[in-house]
Formats: C-alpha cells, sequence, structure tokens
C-alpha cells in the first residue's frame, strides 16, 4: 500500500527536485496541497487525487440544483449538476430578484415562483463576489422542473409557463416554469 | 361569512377529498387537518366542520392564534430596520410593518416609534416561509396620522392583559355593541380596544378594575357577567 498524503504534509527536502502537480515549495521544502499518493518522474514530484474533482466551471454553462432557501429578494441554490456532470462537493449558488424573469420585475412575487424543494434549472452568469455565484433564470427554457404540491406532498407536472399541476389530485398551483423539450418526444 | 356544512366530526375521522374540492386550489389549516397519501382529509379535533372558498378547517376552542386575512390585532415592536419595524403577534409570529405604511406619510415625515410600543394593525398577506406583512392604513376614512384621530395608531398608556382566545372573539363577533362594555360603562369612563389575537387594551382611572373583572367573566354565561359588575359597583371611582 502507497501512503496518502495529506494537506500541509512534508514531503521532501527540496534538493534540485521540482514540484509538480498537489505540491507547494516553502523554505526549500515540498509540501503536499492534496489529499493523495505520491508519483515520482524524473526529479519531479508530484501527487495524484484520490477523490474526484469538481467538472469545471465556466460562464454560461447550464446548472441543475434544488432551492435551499428563500428571502424577499433573493433565492438560495445547491448546485448538483454542472453541464450534465454530477457535483461531488457542496456548491451553493445565488438567484436575485432582478434575474428571476425579463417582465414586470417590480410586481414580482416569491411565493409564485420559486419554493424550498423545487429543482431548477438555471444559467451561471458570474463568479460573483463572495463565496456564491450569481445565476439566472431569465429565459423560457429555464425555471422549474419538478416540484412537490405545498398540501398534498406529491409530485407536479408542467402545465403553462405560469402553473404546475399535482398529477394525483388535479390541484394546481403557481410557480416559474421551465419549457420542457419537444424534440426528444417525437 | 358563508354558509358551510353544519357536520360536527371526532379526532381520527377520514373524508376523501375528491368529493371536497371545489376549484383548483385549496388551503388547510394544518394545526386542525392532515392529507393523508390516500389523498383523504383527517381530522385532529372534534368540532364543527368549516369548509370555504379559502380553507378547510376546524371551529374549536384553540389556545393559539392562527391569523387570517383582514384581521385587527394588537402587536408588539421587537426591532427595526431601515425599512420596516418587527412585530410580535403572540403565538411565536413575527410581521414586518413598513414604515411609510401610515396615512399621509412621507419620508421626512413619518411617525417614530420605540421598540417595546404596542401597535393597533391589520393584517394584510399571509405567508409560510417568508414574514406575513401588517398595515396601519385605514381604508374607510382619511384621517392623517398626526392627528391622533386614526384607527390604527400606537396605543399609549393604559394597561394590557392576555385573554382566552374563546371570550375574546366573542367579543368581536357580535353585530351590536357587547353588552358588558355598556353596562361598565354606566358606573365610569374608559377607552378600550381588542385585537383579535387575545389581547385588550384599557386605559381610564379604573384600568386595573376592570381588567380584574374581566378576568373572572372570561368563564362565565352572560347574566352571572352583569351580575359580578354590579357587586362591584361602589368601588369604582368615576
Amino acid at each position: 500500500m502507497q501512503k496518502i498524503y495529506f494537506p500541509g504534509e512534508l514531503i521532501k527536502h527540496k534538493n534540485e527536485l521540482q514540484s509538480g502537480i498537489g505540491t507547494y515549495v516553502k523554505d526549500d521544502k515540498i509540501y503536499a496541497s492534496m489529499q493523495g499518493s505520491l508519483t515520482i518522474n524524473e526529479q519531479l514530484i508530484s501527487i495524484f487525487p484520490s477523490h474526484q474533482q469538481d467538472p469545471e466551471l465556466k460562464i454560461g454553462s447550464i446548472i441543475i440544483g434544488q432551492v435551499n432557501c428563500i428571502r424577499e429578494d433573493r433565492v438560495f441554490v445547491r448546485i448538483l449538476k454542472i453541464n450534465g456532470v454530477k457535483v461531488n462537493n457542496y456548491i451553493e449558488g445565488v438567484l436575485r430578484k432582478q434575474n428571476i424573469r425579463l417582465h414586470e420585475i417590480d410586481l414580482l412575487e416569491m411565493n409564485k415562483c420559486y419554493l424550498p424543494g423545487d429543482i431548477i434549472k438555471a444559467r451561471m452568469i458570474s463568479y460573483g463576489d463572495s463565496l456564491k455565484l450569481y445565476l439566472s433564470t431569465a429565459e423560457d427554457e429555464l425555471g422549474v422542473l419538478f416540484a412537490k404540491h405545498q398540501e398534498t406532498q406529491k409530485l407536479m407536472i408542467p402545465l403553462s409557463w405560469d402553473e404546475m399541476l399535482c398529477v394525483e389530485s388535479g390541484l394546481k398551483e403557481k410557480r416559474k416554469v421551465a419549457k420542457p423539450n419537444f424534440n426528444q418526444l417525437v | 361569512m358563508q354558509s358551510a356544512l353544519v357536520y360536527i366530526t371526532l379526532p381520527g375521522e377520514r373524508i376523501p377529498l375528491k368529493s371536497l374540492v371545489i376549484g383548483n386550489t385549496i388551503k388547510t389549516n394544518k394545526q386542525d387537518v392532515n392529507i393523508t397519501k390516500s389523498l383523504e382529509i383527517e381530522t385532529k379535533h372534534a368540532g364543527w366542520f368549516w369548509i370555504d372558498q379559502q380553507k378547510i378547517a376546524i371551529c374549536h376552542n384553540p389556545i393559539y392564534y392562527t391569523p387570517e386575512i383582514e384581521d385587527y390585532v394588537i402587536v408588539q415592536v421587537t426591532g427595526k430596520n431601515s425599512e420596516y419595524y418587527f412585530c410580535d403577534l403572540g403565538n411565536g409570529l413575527i410581521y414586518n410593518l413598513n414604515q411609510m405604511d401610515f396615512e399621509g406619510a412621507t419620508k421626512k415625515n413619518k411617525p417614530n416609534i420605540q421598540i417595546g410600543q404596542f401597535l393597533y394593525a391589520r393584517v394584510i398577506e399571509l405567508n409560510h416561509y417568508l414574514k406575513g406583512k401588517l398595515s396601519c392604513i385605514n381604508p374607510q376614512s382619511k384621517k392623517e396620522w398626526t392627528t391622533g384621530e386614526n384607527l390604527f395608531r400606537e396605543l399609549i398608556g393604559g394597561v394590557i392583559v392576555d385573554l382566552p382566545l374563546n371570550f375574546v372573539q366573542s367579543l368581536l363577533s357580535s353585530q351590536t355593541k357587547p353588552e358588558l362594555f355598556k353596562e361598565i360603562s354606566k358606573h365610569s369612563s374608559f377607552e378600550v380596544c381588542v385585537g383579535k389575537n387575545g389581547r385588550i387594551w384599557i386605559k381610564g382611572n379604573d384600568a386595573v378594575l376592570i381588567i380584574n373583572l374581566l378576568k373572572r367573566c372570561a368563564p362565565l354565561q352572560l347574566e352571572q357577567q352583569l351580575n359580578l359588575i354590579n357587586k362591584f359597583a361602589s368601588q369604582f371611582q368615576q
């Protein structure tokens, strides 16, 4: 079994060796910066990571997430998939009131757009200023994919741009709904 | 109020949902009624079953107050923002009151309310995940807040007491003025304000005596209440 190095652990004294991926140099010594096992190639020390890395985030990528909590002017979203690839860690994004839709931003009511527990499809627009990314759903094909009815706790499917229908009981609720992809059905 | 089904329930009865739903949306009072996985309504209390276009509930004597739109309540201010006052309704609920929501208020001319003050306000909006909204604007009269004559205002001076909910709501629901206050007004003069969340405010020289009488009157019938007040007729100062 090879030894597993943890971040901050000392590997070797730097004697004409170079530091590769997953290591850093401080005071003529080489330390590890990722969790993983050691590989030495032709005077190059690098660490092979032992857990999967997150998929790459670019501006404009499509994100599927779950709504965590809502405020009067913001929605906090937990990110589950980036461009179709599953995310292993906990990443959060923020959806602001002016990015939810294009028309009538002043008369928006958060009750009729998103509620905690919904699964939404959004697009990333900027890396943001503090620990959270900025998202946007201001297009026809972005919005709520699946949701639960508040009273009966059953699954709802989209009915129009504004409403969702509970499958078993026939009751309706208001959300900002994503346009489904009709090409796949044919 | 519109008419409802006249039906008395016991706890644990099941009614299928399809026979009750009128339109596209329902709203149930979660303290009275459950909805099971097989889409039936299961009752939790014994009382009169109430169904309306707005909600499904059971009329019994609750301990905690559940708010509805267009209720007049007495609230206490617990915090302040740059835009809102945070008001406490008395059962763990905190609602927002916009600082400009007084009649004739502008940015430079609005009332300055301290923390701990009591107000009389009206419920506008309810929300499960966010805070609800209150307002101090009376739609039926146009008196500005600078005169002290508008209906929804700060309550200055006086004494406030918490009473059982069924007693207070029966005082509010009678069409004519209640006879209890008429009887007290024969002996002394006072000012009263009744909130639907179970709070009463009284101002006057005999305020403490009136409050003790009201506490004793709560479980009694109407004739016994009038007899009790007449016994203490000599104790009033005015």
